[in-house]
This record gives structure tokens, C-alpha cells and sequence, in this order.
């Protein structure tokens, strides 16, 4: 698979004439977003989840879809106004099974595939927030938040009903989490519960556990797997007590699927990260993620493969320094199939389950969901130059076709900017990767403002992908050229990458962004170098307070979401301990230096770029303090600077109408300070 | 004074001594404070011979106080409830022939002006304005309102303001944008609009701007409310108090008095503009010749010493009264004569009534037990609020030399009857520099002989406030009495009553004098007091005194079993960032933290975590920008992280005070749980507690 198939499929959306319009917010909005593919169980189908956008209602609408293996035959399968999301095949392949709130809360429904009504499947007096089917269809295993110490649901709702009615709202916390990404700890912990399809009393498998399973805020059901027998359950979960706040020590457990024994813990020999479990086909080996760094939430992540009747585990691949993000077997158990961040694009690996041997199956582009039948491996496709659409490939890696166009018809006539990668010798001449998305509709002669977008993480990257938050195709709609610099610290390009910006959060990253704007103004004598801005979120608006004292002369403007302003006081606030106290040496008291070396609030004397701060009141990572902070400092010291206060968004911004508003503010503010006469 | 505070005792406990139906008091605890009955804003009517007051009573369904109008006679006599709607009525104001009470009521649906027969009737509204009104004046004449309304001041009418507000209420995006600070203020987010005052004939017609084109709040948030505006005698003009400081009110105090016609022809004129520190609270002599107001020397000091000043409303220049008398009003009203200035002021622990002579400065002390509060002139004495530690506001009455002092209500007689309460007694002892510090202890009321007391602890805000002689809703030592615990309060250098120079020595030294007397002084109580329990105490505190609290923790880690940490400040740097009224660490740290950090960091009580071992609970209102709740979580975090017993208290709906009836319980009750934990059981105190 090449990336000039994906170019071919955004090509072909554009017509001959009229010349086509730079993309606009309300074509970002309007655009389908593709997951959740799943092959029917004789891999002649795709069943996937389709996310639209409601402008009126302001909110996103989910739907089911199908699509035939060879992509043809698409059909909406569900479309009440609810969300309906999860789509799992029945064995026998007749029907698939979702999670729908249509009747009032949150539950498990089934709707035949040849057509016929939806119907309830579950009717828990509490939320199902996922699900999981077992191989041969008879049992359900259900995530549902429930009081650990209660002994059965009702007392979970009555408990609930209790507390809602009591006048002080006021909560009493003995330990860490007190809140968590954008929510407040209410004492629920999510737990398994395994139910017949055909109804009957729900058995808690993980009763006692003082743990989420999943653990919010971003784990789903793929931390829980049913054995192909359908006798036993492996999850993963934290068990840390009064250590939850700065303990990544995440484990594989193992329980009886009917709840006959309390669940038992595969990976005491590991005090990092283990996750993603998965059973092979014949159910002797369990495959699961780990990590070997206890803290460390950004380490090399590998596969690991456990024989289930006892041994010692074997990692797989152990030479390959790329990590996973998602993992499937294929039917026949001999190759495992993985995504990986690789270089800038995330990429659709084979590994051999014996061998170890890793093939890429695609080049261009980030590949996410994959799902395998003995034929074809099912995934969706996106790049910076076109949203996700489902595509299909052989395990070899040949013949890649996709299998929709479902933006194809919403895009037409609307220009993208092309996307192009370099590299350039950064800090201490390494290599270092970066995309620049040109203008739409770039006129040769004439010169162009240029926006440097700089990701959060640190630990991640702003590779070959559709993004719908830090769009760069936005910005180039907007008539600018968008740079992105995966500096140090950036995922893909091996451990050692990543790692090095471990107590050097001001200092590599700072060196790779000087020299990545001079080599991008170098190769493109089209953009025009006296008028750039630099935009991040998280630990990108870290780095955006952080230029504003250290390189004070140099842009036009900046733009600062959610960005740390203070590590000291965020290393306090912040609800994931383990992250500073990785990054930065320890607790505060431990290793004040560490904190302050490459601490923005030490350099406000300095600040002099007009700045735009953007926060989100419910974001817990990095509390809304610190952009009041920032806006402070800027006012106080008088210089030109706005601030967006967002009372109901978090670390992101979701709602359709407050990414408008975002989005709006933050392009006033680049027409305001880059768009002077020409 | 002696004698005259045992009378006021004997007069305060008199009532109840009669209402007790014979069964025996139980020791006072959270509930009791909570059916206490809060008398204010006490206003004579213009013969003096009646005195209409809001009663706050408590609704326990409904989560609320409500408030009522009360009636009385000067006299005592003729008790009766003026108005009854389950609303809100306040802000009562007499008409000048005294036959009725304007009052704000919320009756209609919105906060609107409404008028009431003294002798009893039914209420009439009488403004039916679009928006709220947030406070009023009548003018002398009785023919002129002027109402504090929320305004967009880009909009020529109400309904414009009206109508924007709704548009913006409608738009599915919440996100808000600003250009310059304040961004919130309190407890709530800035929404572009600013109260501004409006003039209107009482049969109504339209409103006047009488701030128009000023860029400011009148009066101004988040406490100020009609003691910052006055009509002249005449009634044709308004004078008011303002800050216009675009773009740098977080960091200005320079609030300064203006003119404004209410009949709109000229713009405010800005009366106080030599001043560049705080000018407030105006009074026009009954001649119309002077301006009486208060008014600070140093800009960016909101703790300066208020001076009682004189200005020729004709031109001249202002000569200040009595600038010798080193203390700061916190309440005046002018006598009829206009010849004497009534005024409140903190008083070595007590907030007394004084009473100033315009012409020569003299100063008298007319009341000088509990606290005083809201004189207002009747007739041929002063009426007020008086209050202490053992008993809630009623209105009482003075002669102008001070003698016959006078109760005239008893609403909280029947509830003290039942209840038994400590002892108070305020000592003295020698703090940081050698100088006289004082501190109030409140004995538990039911020690038995011999018996010994755990100590709370209690460390006031500010840090320019007091431990004072009163009935405090919040911080009341009664309640840590009530549960056989002696509280021992102490007013540590910074504290207020006790002349400037007292107040200025916290300044840039907020964790070296206090701390230094908090010591000696809880050393003090302990050699004094015998029956008091050195082994047993914990530390409590709110805003500074959270700080204090958190400052203990680092630098006085071993003498206290627990402390109490209450939307305290625990990183200085942070809180310099976040808070909202810069001019406070700035005055107080010497600048903005980028132009002194080594100011804001000698005292900061992050830097010490590492010697942090006592048990804390922490204490948070998700609605204090004055000192945001990262604070509250940021202490937690440190404790949880060192593994040191602790609690995190988080109250969602509350500011930088627990105002809500039912959230000052559970706040109450969950720190008597911790000090219960850490302190052991107090001495059993033989009676049974409810």
C-alpha cells in the first residue's frame, strides 16, 4: 500500500471544475468518522460505527454501518437518534450486538443483519459503559460503576439515590484520585459483571477488586477478553490502593467467567504496565502489552505471550523498538497483527507468533482498528490529507483496497492543503521528522504565514493523520502553511527517541523547534519567515509558555491551550502523579531543581509575544489555574492577550459548538497578528 | 469598661434566663449556630420613634435562610413582622413621612424595589424594571429612586441588555472570551456586565444613567453594597464610589467618590482625584456644604487606615478628622446636626461605637463590649446591632454621651436558653518584638473541676482581620466549646483594632511575627490556663489562616496533633498567579511575583513539604477564585503523597466561605470528626450533646 493510493481516493473527490473551496469548520463538522470496523464471523462483512455530527443538538450522533468484504453493499443498520456504538457479531453471524441508551440508559441491544427491529438485550437498573460477547454467544460480560463494598446492584441504585438526595453536595475524600481527567472520584468503581444473553442474575467476576475495569478515563473493552472456551475472563486492572495516583503498575488477571473462584493475577512478575489481553485461538497462550519501566508511562511498549498452562512468558519481537497501540490475532493464531506509530505514520505490522519476524503490511498513512479473517485484514486508513475510510488488505500486505468512500461526496469540491514529510538534523544533529501541510489552493507566487502546531504528551506525535482537534488541513484552509515537528520526546522513531526528554522537557525539544522552522524556511522559500506562530495544547502549550520567556523575539504570535504554566504547582494538582514525577525526578520536595530548570513561570520577565490562552474548566490533568495563570502574567506585564474560558469542556474540546468557538477565536487571533497588509 | 461589659452580659443572658422551661441546657453545637436567628440592617424611621430590620431565619427544607422586615418601636415595644413572602425582603428604607418602608423583594419574579405601610399592609411593587435590582436609594424628597442595576454598558437601554443576555444564554457554545482581567472575581466569572446606578421618578419613568460612560462596578463587588452611594441633601445629585481603571483593576485600589446629577444633564464628576488610594463610603452634611467619607493614603494597600474625611462639596481642599485616633471606621452615620460622625471601629478585639466631633477630632467611646454594627441616628439616640461571643446580633440603643444603653429585641432569647455556652475571656502576653499581643480563650462550659481540655487551635484570615468578640457564623469558638474543647484565638501581628502600625507588620513578613506569636501565645494560654491540655492540640484555619495552617505544617511540624487547612494558601507563587485581586500579594510580598519572586517565596509554604508530618484535613469551596480549590488539592496531593493521614474536604458549591445552611453542617461536623480522631474524647462534660 502506498500513500498515492490515498491521494488517489482524495483526488478523485475533486472535480474537473469549479475550482474547489479551502475546507472550512463546517466542512471539518460535517465530515463521517469511521471506527469500530468488525469482520462478521465468515469475513464476508464489515460492521463499523459511524460518528456524524448534530450541529443543532450539539453533540455527535453514532450509528451502525455495514459494508460487504469487498466493499460493496453499504448500508446504515441502525439509526435511532441515540447513540449506538460497539458493534460485536453473534457467532452465528445473523445478528450483532451494541451498546444503545435509546431505552433510557445505557444497554447491550441486538439487531438482526438481514433486517428486523432492534431489541433490548440487558435491562441492568445501572449504565453499561461496554461489552463483551462470549465466543459461543450465551454470556455477556458487562462494565457497569458500581460501590464495590454493595453485594448487589440495588444497593448500588439505592446508594446513588440516597446521595443525590442529600442537601450538602459536599464530598469527603481520604485518598488520591480525588478527581480524574475531567471528572470528580463519586466512590464507583467500574466492575465486571458476566449476565446470560437470555437474562438472569449479573455475577460480579471482579467482586473485592478495589479497581476500575475497565480504568477510565480512556480504557474500553479491549482490557477484557473472553478465553475462546468461554470459561474464563482476562482483564487488566490497577490494583494500588492509596498508590493509585502514581502507580502505573497495571496486571493481567485471570478469573472464571462464572465467577466460581476470585480473579488471579498472571503478571506478579512484572511491576509495570501490562494491558491488552488477548487469548490465542486455540486458548493456550495469552498475548498481552507490557512495559518494563515502573512509572514510566511512555515506555516501549512490547507484546508479550503467555502460556496459559504455566512457563515463563516470552516477549515477542523483542528487537523491534516501535510500540504497539492495538493487537489481533489472526484465526489460524500464527501472526499477530499490531499498529504502531512508525516514523510519522502509525503503521499496520504482522508479527510472527513464533518467530517474532515483523512485516509491514501498510506504508503511508495511520491504520487503526484492525480486525482479521483468514482472507483479508480489515482496518481504517487516514492520513493528513483525507479522514479514515475502511480499507482491506491481504496478510502478505498485498492487494490493498478500500472499502468505502463515505467522505468522498462530502468533500467534494473542497480543496485540502497536500502534506509533505522531511526530516532535519536536530539536537545534536539526530534526525528529526516533521510534516508541513501547504496552503490550500497555494498560489507560486506569493508568500505564506506560517503556524508551527506542537503536540501534547510529550510522549506522542503529530504524524500522518486526520485530526479533528489541531487539524492541520484547519489552518490550511485558512490560508496558512501548518508545520508540525515531532521533536524529541516523540513517538515512533525508537525508545531511545522517546525517552530523551526525560528532566530535558525546555531543552531538546526547544533546539529540534529552532532548527525545524529554519530547515522548513529553507525548503519552502514560500513561506515567509517574519510572520509565524507557534500553537500547542498540553504539553504543547507547555512548550508555548515555555518560548514565550526563552524565545521571546521570534514570533508574531502564540497560542497556548491547556498548557502547563507552573510545573511546581502542576506537579501538585494534577491527578496522574506518575507523569511528573517521571519526568521531572520525584515529587516536588524531592527534587525542587528538576522542577524549576525548565519551569515557564520563571521566565514571565521576559514575556513579550501576544498570546492567546484557551481552557477547559473541567480539565483535572492540567487544571484551569494554570491559564489563568498565564493570562495573568500577560495582563499584568501588558501585553496584547485574550483568554477562552470554556466551563464545560476538559483536557479536549468535543462539543461541536465549542470546537467552533475555539477554532473561530483561534483563527481571529492568527488573522489578527499574521494577516497584515501584504 | 469593665462594669459596663458585665451589664451587657447580665443584659443578654437576662431574657433567656426567664425562657428556660427548666430542662437543662446541652452544650451548643452546629445545629444551635444554624437556628440562630441574624438580625441586620437595623433603620430608624425619620422621627426615630420605629426601627425596621431584617430578620435571616432559617428554612432547613429549603437549604436557605429567609429573610423578613421586622418592626419595633425605639422603645422596645410593638414588636411585629412587616413583611412575610418566603422570599428574600431587605434593604429596608423609610419613606420620609415615615408612614412606609420601600424594601427589595424578589416577590414578582425579579429583585424589584417594593413599598410596605409601617403600620401594616399589603406590599406594592413599585419598580417593574427588566433586570434585577441590586440595591436602592429613596432620595430625601421621596420622589427619586436610584437602583443599581447590571448593564451592559454598550447598550442605550435595559431592554438592549435584556435582549443580549438572553442571546447569549441561548448560544450553545459556553466558552468565554476575554481580553483583560478581571476574568472572575469571588465566586463568579465576569459576564461583561457592570452595575451601574440609575435614576427614576418612584412613579416610575425612565431609568438615567448616573455612572454612564464610567468603566466601573456601583457599587462594587463582591461586598459592596449602598453605603457607597448617598444622595446629597437636596436630592439632586448622587454621590458614589468607583474604580475606573480599565485594564489594571486587579491591581488598583483606587477607588475615588463622584457627582453625578440625577437628572443625567452633566456627566460624573470625579470629586476625589487627588487621592490615588481608596475613597469610599460618601455622606453629605445635612447643609449640603461637605462631604464626610473614608479614605486611605496608600494606593494598592487594602488594609490602609481608613481616615474620617471632610470636603468642601464647593471646592477646597479635604482635611482629614481626628488623624490621630488610630483606628479604622468600619461604619459611619452622620447625626442630624450634621455635626458628629457615629462610627464602628475594630477596638483591641471588640469593634466598638464611637462617636466623632467633626469640628475639634474629638473621639468617644460609646460602646465598647461585642460588636457593634450599623448605627443609624433615632431621634435623640443611636441605634445598632450589638453582638458577642455569646450571643447573635439584636438591636440595641444608646444615648449620644453613651449612657442607657437599651435592648430592644430578644429573638434569640428561647434558642440560648437551651443551650450552654463557654466562658470567654481575652488575655494578654508578650508576642514577636516585645510587643503586647492580644487573644480571647473560650473555656468548654461543662469542665468538670480538675478536668482538662483538649485546645482548638483557631488562626484567623486576612491576615488584616480579628479574633474578635463576636457571634461568628463560621468560626464560632462556641462550637469547638460546645464539643469540650478550649479554643484559644489569637490576634497575632497583621490583626486588626490594635492601631496601624500593629496591621503594617505582617507585611512582607507573613510567616515570621505571626508564627512567633502564635507560639508564645499558645504557650501563654497554657501557663495561664491550667485546666487547658498542652499535649491535645490541633491548629485551625481559614484563608491566612489556612496559609498559617499549611506554614505550621513545614515549619512547627511537631507540637500539633491535627491541623485544619480551610481554602487555605499553599504555594505563594501560584496564589500570585491565580487569585484575583493582585493589589493583596502584591502590597503584601513587594510586587508582581515576576519583578520580586524572592518576596513571594520567603514564606511559602510549598517549599517546606518536606518536613510535613501532621495529620491534616483540607478544606475546599470549588467556588474560591480568591483562593482557588488547586490550592486545597495541591496541599492533599502532598499529604496523600507522603503518606501522611489526612482528608480532603470538597464543598462544589461553595466559596471561599460555607454559607449554605447544610454544607456548614457537614463542614462543621466533619471537623469535629477529625479533631474527635486526633484529640481523643474531650472531657466527658456530664450532660448529654444532641
Amino acid at each position: 500500500m502506498t500513500g498515492a493510493l490515498l491521494v488517489a481516493l482524495a483526488a478523485a473527490a475533486a472535480p474537473a471544475a469549479p475550482a474547489p473551496q479551502p475546507l472550512t469548520l463546517d466542512h471539518l463538522l460535517g465530515l463521517a468518522r469511521i471506527s469500530e470496523p468488525a469482520l462478521s464471523p465468515d469475513g464476508r462483512s464489515v460492521a463499523f460505527t459511524l460518528r456524524t455530527t448534530d450541529r443543532a443538538a450539539n453533540r455527535a450522533r453514532f450509528d451502525l454501518w455495514l459494508v460487504g468484504g469487498d466493499g460493496s453493499g453499504l448500508r446504515r443498520l441502525t439509526d435511532h437518534p441515540e447513540n449506538d456504538t460497539g458493534p460485536t457479531w453473534s457467532p452465528d453471524g445473523a445478528a450483532l450486538y451494541f451498546l444503545s441508551p435509546r431505552s433510557g440508559s445505557s444497554q447491550v441491544w441486538r439487531v438482526p443483519v438481514g433486517g428486523g427491529e432492534p431489541e433490548q438485550v440487558s435491562r441492568l437498573p445501572l449504565d453499561v459503559a461496554g461489552f463483551r460477547l462470549a465466543p459461543d454467544g450465551t454470556r455477556l460480560v458487562l462494565a457497569v460503576d458500581v460501590f464495590p463494598d454493595c453485594p448487589d446492584l440495588a444497593c448500588t441504585v439505592a446508594r446513588l439515590a440516597e446521595r443525590e438526595a442529600r442537601q450538602a453536595p459536599g464530598r469527603l475524600y481520604d485518598r488520591l484520585f480525588v478527581r480524574h481527567w475531567n471528572a470528580w472520584e463519586d466512590g464507583l468503581r467500574s466492575h465486571l459483571l458476566v449476565v446470560p444473553v437470555a437474562g438472569g442474575e449479573p455475577v460480579d467476576v471482579t467482586r473485592g477488586l478495589d479497581a476500575d475495569v475497565p480504568a477510565p478515563p480512556f480504557g474500553g473493552m479491549e482490557e477484557v477478553a473472553f478465553s475462546p472456551d468461554g470459561r474464563q475472563l482476562a482483564f487488566s486492572a490497577k490494583v494500588a490502593g492509596r498508590a493509585e495516583a502514581w502507580s502505573t503498575d497495571f496486571d493481567i488477571y485471570l478469573v472464571p467467567a462464572d465467577g466460581s473462584a476470585p480473579p488471579r493475577e498472571l503478571t506478579l512478575d512484572n511491576p509495570a504496565w501490562d494491558a491488552r489481553p488477548l487469548f490465542s485461538p486455540d486458548g493456550r497462550t495469552l498475548a498481552h502489552l507490557a512495559m518494563e519501566r515502573p512509572g514510566y508511562e511512555g515506555d516501549h511498549i512490547r507484546v508479550v505471550l503467555r502460556p496459559l498452562s504455566g512457563g515463563p512468558p516470552r516477549v515477542l519481537a523483542a528487537d523491534w523498538d516501535r510500540s504497539p497501540a492495538e493487537i489481533a490475532f489472526s484465526p489460524d493464531g500464527g501472526t499477530l497483527y499490531a499498529t504502531a506509530p512508525d516514523g510519522g505514520e502509525q503503521r499496520l505490522f504482522a508479527l510472527d507468533a513464533r518467530s517474532g519476524a515483523v512485516r509491514a503490511l501498510s506504508s503511508a498513512g495511520t491504520v487503526r482498528g484492525p480486525t482479521a479473517s483468514r482472507e483479508r485484514v480489515v482496518f481504517t486508513l487516514e492520513s493528513l490529507e483525507g479522514p479514515a475510510e475502511l480499507w482491506s488488505v491481504r496478510p502478505d500486505g498485498s492487494d490493498p483496497r478500500p472499502l468505502t468512500a463515505i467522505n468522498r461526496d462530502r468533500l467534494e469540491g473542497v480543496a485540502l492543503g497536500s502534506a509533505e514529510q522531511f526530516h532535519f538534523p536536530g539536537w545534536n544533529d539526530e534526525r528529526v521528522h516533521a510534516w508541513i501541510v501547504q496552503p490550500a489552493n497555494r498560489d507560486p507566487g506569493r508568500r505564506y504565514p506560517l503556524v508551527l502546531l506542537l503536540h501534547g504528551g510529550p510522549q506522542s506525535s503529530f504524524g500522518n493523520e486526520f485530526r479533528y482537534l489541531w487539524s492541520s488541513q484547519v489552518y490550511a484552509g485558512a490560508g496558512y502553511a501548518a508545520l508540525a515537528v515531532d521533536f524529541h520526546g516523540s513517538t515512533g522513531y525508537g525508545q531511545a527517541f522517546t525517552d530523551s526528554i526525560r528532566g530535558d522537557w525546555g531543552g531538546k525539544p526547544l533546539v529540534d523547534i529552532e532548527r525545524g522552522i529554519a530547515a522548513a524556511l529553507d525548503r519552502y522559500p514560500w513561506l515567509d519567515g517574519e510572520r509565524v506562530c507557534v500553537l500547542g495544547a498540553s504539553f504543547g502549550g507547555y512548550l508555548v509558555n515555555w518560548i514565550a520567556g526563552r524565545w521571546p523575539g521570534r514570533f508574531r504570535c502564540l497560542v497556548s491551550h491547556a498548557g502547563p504554566f507552573d510545573l511546581r504547582e502542576l506537579s501538585l494538582t494534577t491527578d496522574e502523579l506518575w507523569l511528573p514525577e517521571w519526568e521531572l525526578g520525584g515529587s516536588y520536595w524531592q527534587a525542587p531543581e528538576e522542577h524549576e530548570r525548565h519551569n515557564p513561570v520563571n521566565h514571565v520577565a521576559r514575556w513579550k509575544t501576544p498570546m492567546l490562552i484557551l481552557h477547559g474548566e473541567l480539565d483535572y490533568g492540567v487544571p484551569q489555574a494554570q491559564g489563568i495563570a498565564a493570562f495573568t502574567a500577560l495582563q499584568r506585564r501588558g501585553i496584547p492577550s485574550q483568554l477562552l474560558a470554556t466551563p464545560n469542556e476538559g483536557h479536549w474540546t468535543l462539543r461541536p459548538a465549542s470546537s467552533v468557538l475555539w477554532h473561530e477565536t483561534v483563527l481571529a487571533w492568527l488573522d489578527r497578528w499574521l494577516r497584515l497588509p501584504p | 469598661m469593665r462594669s459596663f461589659e458585665a451589664t451587657l452580659a447580665l443584659l443578654l443572658s437576662a431574657a433567656p434566663a426567664l425562657a428556660n422551661g427548666g430542662a437543662p441546657p446541652h452544650p451548643f453545637g452546629p445545629r444551635d449556630l444554624l437556628n440562630m436567628q441574624r438580625l441586620s440592617e437595623p433603620r430608624p424611621s425619620p422621627a426615630g420613634d420605629r426601627v425596621v430590620f431584617a430578620v435571616r431565619t432559617l428554612d432547613p427544607a429549603a437549604d436557605r435562610y429567609r429573610a423578613d422586615l421586622w418592626i419595633v418601636d425605639g422603645g422596645g415595644g410593638g414588636l411585629r413582622r412587616l413583611t412575610a413572602h418566603e422570599g428574600n425582603e431587605s434593604g429596608p428604607v423609610w419613606s420620609p413621612d415615615g408612614e412606609s418602608v420601600y424594601f427589595l423583594s424578589p416577590a414578582s419574579g425579579s429583585a424589584q424595589v417594593w413599598r410596605v405601610p409601617a403600620a401594616g399592609g399589603e406590599p406594592v411593587q413599585v419598580t417593574k424594571l427588566p433586570l434585577d435590582v441590586g440595591a436602592f436609594l429613596l432620595s430625601p424628597d421621596g420622589r427619586t429612586l436610584v437602583v443599581t442595576l447590571d448593564v451592559d454598558t454598550d447598550c442605550p437601554t435595559l431592554a438592549c441588555t435584556v435582549e443580549r443576555s438572553a442571546e447569549r444564554a441561548a448560544r450553545p457554545a459556553k466558552g468565554r472570551l476575554y481580553d483583560r482581567l478581571f476574568v472572575r472575581h469571588w465566586d463568579t466569572w465576569e459576564d461583561g456586565l457592570r452595575s451601574h446606578p440609575f435614576a427614576l421618578p418612584v412613579g416610575g419613568g425612565e431609568p438615567v444613567d448616573l455612572a454612564r460612560g464610567l468603566d466601573a462596578d456601583v457599587p462594587a463587588p463582591p461586598f459592596g453594597g449602598t453605603e457607597e452611594l448617598t444622595f446629597t441633601p437636596d436630592g439632586r445629585a448622587v454621590v458614589f464610589a468607583a474604580r475606573v481603571a480599565p485594564g489594571t483593576e486587579p491591581w488598583s485600589t483606587d477607588f475615588d467618590l463622584y457627582l453625578s446629577p440625577v437628572d443625567g444633564s452633566r456627566p460624573p464628576r470625579n470629586l476625589t482625584d487627588d487621592n490615588p488610594a481608596w475613597d469610599t463610603q460618601p455622606l453629605v452634611t445635612p447643609d449640603g456644604s461637605t462631604l464626610v467619607y473614608l479614605a486611605m493614603r496608600r494606593p494598592g494597600y487594602e488594609s490602609d487606615r481608613f481616615d474620617v474625611t471632610l470636603r468642601p462639596l464647593a471646592g477646597g481642599a479635604p482635611r482629614v478628622v481626628a488623624a490621630e485616633w488610630d483606628r479604622s471606621p468600619s461604619e459611619i452615620a452622620l447625626s442630624r446636626d450634621g455635626r458628629t460622625l457615629y462610627a464602628t471601629a475594630l477596638d483591641t478585639g471588640r469593634q466598638s461605637l464611637f462617636a466623632i466631633d467633626l469640628a475639634s477630632g474629638a473621639v468617644r467611646k460609646l460602646v465598647a463590649g461585642g460588636t457593634a454594627r450599623a448605627p443609624g441616628v433615632a431621634g435623640d439616640r443611636i441605634v445598632f446591632t450589638l453582638e458577642h461571643q455569646r450571643s447573635p446580633a439584636e438591636l440595641f440603643s444608646v444615648r449620644p454621651d453613651g449612657g442607657d444603653l437599651r435592648q430592644l429585641t430578644t429573638f434569640n432569647a428561647e434558642e440560648l436558653a437551651g443551650v450552654a455556652l463557654g466562658e470567654p475571656e481575652q488575655f494578654t502576653f508578650t508576642g514577636a518584638g516585645g510587643d503586647r499581643v492580644y487573644a480571647w480563650v473560650v473555656k468548654p462550659p461543662a469542665l468538670p473541676p480538675g478536668g482538662k481540655a483538649p485546645v482548638a487551635f483557631i488562626i484567623h484570615g486576612g491576615p488584616q482581620g480579628s479574633s474578635s468578640d463576636n457571634f461568628h457564623f463560621r468560626w464560632n469558638p462556641q462550637v469547638y466549646a460546645g464539643a469540650g474543647y478550649a479554643a484559644v484565638l489569637v490576634d497575632f501581628h497583621g490583626s486588626t483594632g490594635y492601631g496601624q502600625a500593629f496591621t503594617d507588620a505582617i507585611r512582607g513578613d507573613w510567616g515570621g511575627k505571626p508564627l512567633e506569636d502564635l507560639q508564645k501565645g499558645l504557650a501563654a494560654a497554657l501557663a495561664r490556663y491550667p485546666w487547658m491540655d498542652g499535649e491535645r492540640v490541633c491548629a485551625l484555619g481559614a484563608s491566612y489562616g489556612g496559609y498559617m495552617v499549611n506554614w505550621i505544617a513545614g515549619r512547627w511540624p511537631d507540637r500539633f496533633r491535627c491541623l485544619v487547612s480551610h481554602d487555605g494558601t499553599f504555594d505563594q507563587r501560584m496564589f500570585y498567579y491565580s487569585t484575583e485581586e493582585l493589589w493583596h500579594p502584591e502590597w503584601e510580598h513587594g510586587g508582581p511575583y515576576f519583578e520580586n519572586p524572592e518576596g513571594h517565596e520567603k514564606h511559602n509554604p510549598v517549599l517546606h513539604v518536606d518536613r510535613w508530618q501532621t495529620p491534616m484535613l483540607v478544606i475546599h469551596g470549588a467556588l474560591d477564585y480568591r483562593i482557588p480549590e488547586t490550592h486545597g488539592i495541591a496541599v492533599f496531593t502532598a499529604l496523600q503523597r507522603r503518606g501522611i493521614p489526612s482528608q480532603l474536604l470538597h464543598l462544589p458549591n461553595e466559596n471561599h466561605w460555607v454559607l449554605k445552611p447544610a454544607s456548614y453542617a457537614f463542614w462543621q461536623e466533619t471537623i469535629l470528626a477529625w479533631l474527635a480522631r486526633w484529640l481523643g474524647p474531650p472531657v466527658d462534660s456530664g450532660s448529654g450533646r444532641r
